[in-house]
């Protein structure tokens, strides 16, 4: 059996709001192996942002989480409490953001930034703290790391924050490490560099990764699993390989088919766009949430619950209608 | 034929300090660049973020004095139209519309505001056209910008760039923000526009994929200056200058067997306050040699392409 890094089932978030409760994760499963790259895709607004936070306990307290199953790096937080989510973070599993300008103190030193955790965490000498930062910036590609360990954030470009950000989750040496949209405010030069920079730390330090971006791109050249999201469920998860050689769920195929790709698409051609809008997520959503944008849509689709059809290694389809799907 | 729109050798520089003792440098945001399109054909702009096309683009539109060059659209210098001339040759459309839709105006009013101001007649009907032009439900005419999709205010930031009826739109990363599904909504209703109104358009992007789907015709930035143009098939096919080639390699397709491009570039970012002598992209360039960064590097033709590099072969 494969160990796993993270198996979640039927995890739900609902936050309260003034229009009434926003159920914004309805029910998503995730697992995740040992070095396996799971990329968890799909329209802004669908929930993987409050997917990843809940994961990592980092949600406000208001908002209400629930699952039927939370292990995380071999340990069970079904019935977690804060502190043993807290324990956990910043040494087993670790998260990096879009925005590294926001999730660095612009008023403290690098050095202190990446030292902090560790020398509370696991009781580093501020000597030891630093020897492992100067490793880990090293690791990241930021030239002459020593003399880096004194300067500012300012003094760094956008890619190297986002190096610096991945230095300082990676210094709890993690084994589930949560990325969201770690490349979306970067050039694509740079994104294609921070790309490769988490494929070479996966394979080396055998890092599980949860991946969250809305750009496919980004899913074909890193991923090995794909999960994607709409509307507060996984619609389809499937092997990389699979999942655009023979998309099965209707949003998926949407998606794809939806870029354009030079050299494929024929120039000035309409492309074939999802029309309408990811669905409110206030209140209760029955049957298939994304039957109003579905090109297939039939009457079996408002039933509820959705079928969810599943197959070999964890992959399934939730559509009434996912055989109909031709590629 | 006078191209739709022109510019010749257009400079910007900003004055700023880096930081807040620092003394104030000189940054290069536009640089020799000059730039046609011909009627009815789209120019697509790309290049990194930083590397001026917003610049260019304000420049474009009128709304900022270059330090040097003119800018003639459908012949006319841009620099001493009126106002009221200007807007009815050529409009904007930009990456976020909440920037430019006043949150507390019904959509009738924001569509219709241009009519208004520049005393245009019949405006409710005016308004009425342009949400049917850019597939809008004319119930949504009474609706706040809040109340509406991002692709949505997208479609009401479009109405309200033709209702003056230019002959020229300006798109600086109009899908950037954008979901797939809403870009290609999108990206449709520029190109039926394009080819209903006989529109001339400039497309700053980002992405090259959509950029390859809307533009005749394609010039690459980098740090102020243009270092590549050509049509968007030589381009896309057969890059001459190394930064494009790097460019062209970095974007992602969704194709799993493609992968990661191969690392060939410096770590360092591109500096805008590098010295403008010989070649700006050279601490970057695989290809570079000490005559890259000793010797100007002039626009020559090679193949189908207009390039600013002289080892391109
Ligand atoms: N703290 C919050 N309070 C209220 N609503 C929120 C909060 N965080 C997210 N939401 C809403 O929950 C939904 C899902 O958000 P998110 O997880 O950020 O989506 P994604 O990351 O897929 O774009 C959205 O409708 C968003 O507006
Ligand atoms: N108002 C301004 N003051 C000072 N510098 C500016 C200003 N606007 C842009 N710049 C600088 O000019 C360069 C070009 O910017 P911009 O035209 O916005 O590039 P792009 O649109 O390609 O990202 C950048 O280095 C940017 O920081
Ligand atoms: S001029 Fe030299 S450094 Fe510049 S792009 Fe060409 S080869 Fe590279
Ligand atoms: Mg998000
Ligand atoms: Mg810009």
């Amino acid at each position: 059996m494969t160990e796993m890094m993270l198996d979640i089932r039927n995890l739900k978030v609902s936050i309260p709001t003034d229009r009434g409760l926003l159920n914004a994760v309805r029910g998503v499963d995730l697992q995740i192996a040992k070095g396996e790259t799971l990329c968890l895709v799909g329209e802004s607004g669908c929930g993987k942002s409050l997917t990843a936070t809940s994961i990592m306990g980092l949600l406000p307290r208001y908002a209400k989480v629930t699952s039927d199953r939370f292990e995380m790096v071999g340990q069970d937080l079904t019935t977690k409490t804060d502190a043993k989510l807290a324990k956990l973070r910043g040494r087993d599993v670790a998260m990096i953001f879009q925005d590294p300008t926001s999730a660095l103190n612009p008023t403290l030193t690098i050095g202190r930034q990446l030292t902090e955790g560790v020398m509370r965490h696991e009781k580093l000498s501020r000597s030891e703290a630093e020897a492992r930062a100067i490793e880990m910036l090293d690791r990241v590609g930021i030239a002459n790391p020593a003399a880096r360990l004194t300067q500012y954030p300012h003094g760094f470009s956008g890619g190297q924050r986002q190096r610096i950000m991945i230095a300082s989750a990676l210094m709890g040496r993690p084994k589930l490490l949560i990325a969201d949209e770690p490349t979306t405010a970067l050039d694509v030069t740079i994104q294609s560099q921070i790309l490769t920079l988490l494929g070479e730390l996966q394979a080396d330090l055998g890092l599980s990764l949860l991946l969250i971006t809305h750009d496919l791109g980004v899913v074909a050249a890193i991923a090995n699993d794909v999960a994607v999201m709409y509307a507060g469920r996984i619609a389809e998860r499937a092997p990389v390989a699979g999942l655009f050689a023979a998309p099965r769920h209707p949003y998926t195929k949407g998606l794809l088919a939806a870029i354009p790709v030079p050299g494929v698409t024929p120039r000035g051609s309409e492309l074939p766009a999802i029309p309408g809008r990811v669905p409110g997520l206030i209140g209760a959503l029955r049957g298939c949430a994304f039957r109003d944008r579905c090109a297939i849509a039939g009457a079996e689709c408002a039933h509820d619950p959705v079928p969810r059809i599943s197959a070999a290694q964890g992959q399934f389809i939730e559509c009434v209608k996912a055989g109909e799907v031709t590629a | 034929m006078i191209p739709m729109i022109r510019l010749t050798d257009i400079r910007k520089t900003y004055r700023l300090r880096r930081g807040m003792f620092a003394p104030t440098e000189e940054l290069v945001a536009v640089n020799d660049l000059s730039l046609e399109v011909a009627k009815g054909k789209t120019l697509g702009l790309v290049g990194e973020s930083g590397c001026g096309k917003s610049t260019a683009v304000s420049i474009m539109l009128g709304l900022l004095k270059p330090d040097r060059g003119e800018i003639e659209i459908a012949g006319q210098k841009i620099g001493t139209m009126p106002v009221a001339d200007r807007v009815r040759l050529i409009q904007p459309v930009f990456q976020n519309p909440n920037a430019s839709l006043n949150p507390v105006k019904r959509i009738q009013t924001l569509v219709g505001q241009p009519l208004q101001l520049y005393g245009g007649t019949n405006v409710d009907a005016e308004v009425k056209r342009m949400l049917d032009l850019v597939g809008l439900p004319a119930r949504l005419a009474d609706a706040y910008p809040g109340e509406l999709s991002g692709g949505q205010r997208q479609r009401v930031a479009i109405a309200r760039a033709l209702i003056l009826g230019p002959r020229v739109l300006i798109c600086d990363e109009p899908t950037s923000a954008l979901d797939v599904s809403v870009q290609a909504q999108i990206i449709n209703l520029l190109l039926s526009l394009k080819k209903e109104l006989g529109l001339t358009m400039v497309f700053v992007s980002h992405n090259l994929a959509v950029v390859e789907h809307l533009a005749d015709h394609v010039a690459v930035m980098y740090l102020g200056q243009k270092i590549e143009e050509a049509a968007t098939d030589a381009l896309f096919a057969d890059a001459c200058h190394p930064y494009t080639r790097v460019l062209l390699a970095a974007t992602l397709l969704p194709d799993p067997q493609a992968g990661l491009p191969e690392q060939k570039l410096g770590a360092a970012a591109a500096d805008p306050f590098a010295a403008h002598r010989g070649c700006l992209f050279a601490p970057r360039c695989p290809a570079m040699r000490q005559s890259c960064v000793e010797d100007p590097q002039e626009l020559r033709t090679l193949r189908e392409s207009l390039v600013r590099c002289e080892r391109a072969v």
